[in-house]
């Protein structure tokens, strides 16, 4: 799965720089170890917009849906799927 | 040993036998010294308590800095000493007796000078005296550099009471074959640590045990509950004590345990007051005595001792340590009062909101070492683009155990904190912290390596 690798790239480069990639449990709660905050779940937001033209303004989210790297990267396949869809 | 040279002075002065003192570290004093004051360099030698002792029984102010200090800033120092001495010229100063004065920060930042009487130190190390039976036989191994307040206790005290004071370098603290000479060659019957010194030893021990300790002395901070487990296997015939003070007041608080209390313990409580020593919670419910405590209560802890510092030497003048009318130390400690034992909280000043919630940092680093995945835990917050992050550098619980993955620290923490008070970055450091002066982990070389890697 491309999209959930790509989502544990980025999150290890920019907010858990003390993990890799191959360590990092897709079903990992980010919230809840800190590794997300409020602020960066946002500066991931703006990535997932940039990187997979999701119109993040203008879409409903759920932040449950951001709370781990598969559920980041299931709430890009459906958003992905719908701007391309458009 | 060192020279035979005594300083014995009679009732009311400093009264110490500086041939005890067994040289580890070569060099001597540095810094200026005349016929009122001297700043010294806490280098540790018997010729230093010599030289201190005689400068303190006429009178003088005697100053020690860290001995890694850099020329200005024992320059610094000493303008500032000697600015008070010929400030107080006129206020006879031979009649309140000498002052030794211990910064309490270390070699950066603003030194903040605090003026301990002789006659207060007079009484503390009469109370160490009885209270640990000091004597000819006490042996005690002094591991803190000697311009941190627990040499008062570990080195004064023991030179008071006719003892022997064998010096560990504080440079050498991570040499274990060093430290493990000191303890196999010198047998020593008293042991004072702070969390930094205690890793150390339990370190430097590798498994072996020392039966000649029969007291263990933990200062300045928390210990992880691995360290204290491994000591208590190191000195199984020792009563453990877990002090609780500052440079200002000194020790007032004392929790006497077995070496299996001491391990098996989850916090350790903060004990009782010292004989003389008045501690007090300040809580919502007002200022409440420790001693007649009965409900749960939770505040900061509010200290009288007899032997607390003049206040703080600053602009040529002693600055009171406390505000007008009011005679009790703020120690900006909070403590909760439960089950009968008094335990600490955290610092008041490490109090601090972090996205709009408050966090206080002492509480996440006992929440990593509760994991007991981790030995030594340092927690900051740092402003990077615009966004506020909680920093937490940690090591390994002890020499035999590898530092955890930031993984399962991170698991294991985030079932004990709310996800606002989790760190967001962790930094692992597989060698001990860098200290400080005091002992202490030093924040800005733990940023700098950090940094550098």
């Amino acid at each position: 799965m491309p999209i959930l690798n790509d989502v544990k790239n980025y999150i290890v480069e920019k907010f858990a720089t003390d993990l890799t990639a191959e360590e990092l449990p897709s079903d990992l709660d980010l919230l809840a170890t800190g590794i997300l905050t409020s602020i960066t779940t946002v500066q991931l937001l703006g990535w997932c917009g940039r990187t997979y033209q999701i119109p993040i303004n203008s879409i409903s989210i759920n932040p449950d849906d951001l709370k781990t790297p598969e559920g980041i990267a299931c709430f890009i396949e459906a958003n992905r799927s719908n701007v391309v869809a458009s | 040993m060192g020279s035979t040279t005594k300083s014995t002075i009679g009732t009311g002065r400093l009264a110490v036998s500086a041939g005890k003192v067994v040289d580890a570290v070569a060099g001597i004093r540095e810094g200026r010294a005349g016929d009122r004051f001297g700043v010294y360099r806490a280098v540790k030698s018997g010729r230093l308590v010599d030289e201190c002792a005689e400068l303190l029984n006429r009178g003088g102010v005697v100053a020690l800095v860290p001995a890694a200090s850099s020329e200005s800033y024992v320059e610094a120092i000493a303008e500032q000493i000697e600015f008070f001495v010929r400030s107080q010229a006129e206020a006879e100063p031979a009649e309140r007796g000498g002052i030794l004065a211990l910064p309490t920060s270390g070699s950066t930042g603003a030194p903040k000078l605090v003026a301990l009487p002789v006659a207060g130190i007079e009484r503390f190390v009469r109370w160490g005296a009885a209270y640990f039976g000091f004597g000819p036989l006490t042996v005690s191994l002094s591991l803190s550099p000697w311009n941190f307040d627990v040499s008062l206790l570990d080195t004064w005290a023991v030179l008071a009471a006719g003892g022997s004071v064998v010096v560990a370098d504080t440079a050498r603290l991570h040499d274990t074959a060093y430290l493990a000479g000191r303890l196999r060659d010198h047998c020593p019957t008293f042991v004072q640590v702070v969390p930094s010194t205690l890793d150390a030893l339990v370190n430097a021990a590798d498994g072996a045990s020392y039966a000649s300790v029969r007291d263990v002395v933990l200062t300045g901070g928390v210990a992880s509950r691995a360290s204290r487990i491994s000591a208590a296997r190191m000195f199984p015939r020792a009563k453990f004590h877990n002090v609780y003070g500052a440079t200002e007041i000194n020790d007032c608080l004392i929790e006497t345990m077995s070496a299996v209390q001491f391990a098996e313990t989850e916090t350790l409580p903060l004990g009782s007051p010292i004989d003389g020593c008045e501690v007090f919670l300040d809580s919502d419910g007002g200022t409440q005595s420790v001693g007649h405590l009965h409900a749960e209560a939770e505040g900061e802890l509010l200290v009288r001792t007899p032997w607390m510092a003049l206040g703080y030497i600053t602009d040529g003048a002693l600055r009171p340590l406390t505000a007008p009318g009011d005679d009790l130390y703020p120690m900006k400690d909070q403590a909760s009062w439960s089950d009968g034992h008094l335990h600490y909280l955290g610092r008041r000043d490490r109090t601090l909101k972090l996205r709009g919630q408050r966090i206080n940092l002492d509480e996440i680093e006992q929440a990593a070492r509760r994991t007991e995945a981790v030995g030594m835990a340092c927690a900051w917050v740092e402003e990077t683009g615009g966004a506020q992050q909680l920093h937490l550098a940690y090591t390994a619980p002890g020499p035999e155990h590898q530092v955890p993955s930031g993984l399962r620290l991170r698991l294991a923490m985030s079932a004990r904190l709310p996800a606002f008070a989790m760190p967001n970055l962790l930094h692992p450091f597989t060698a001990p912290f860098p200290l400080n002066g005091n002992g202490k982990p030093d924040l800005s070389s733990i940023k700098s390596r950090i940094e550098s890697e």
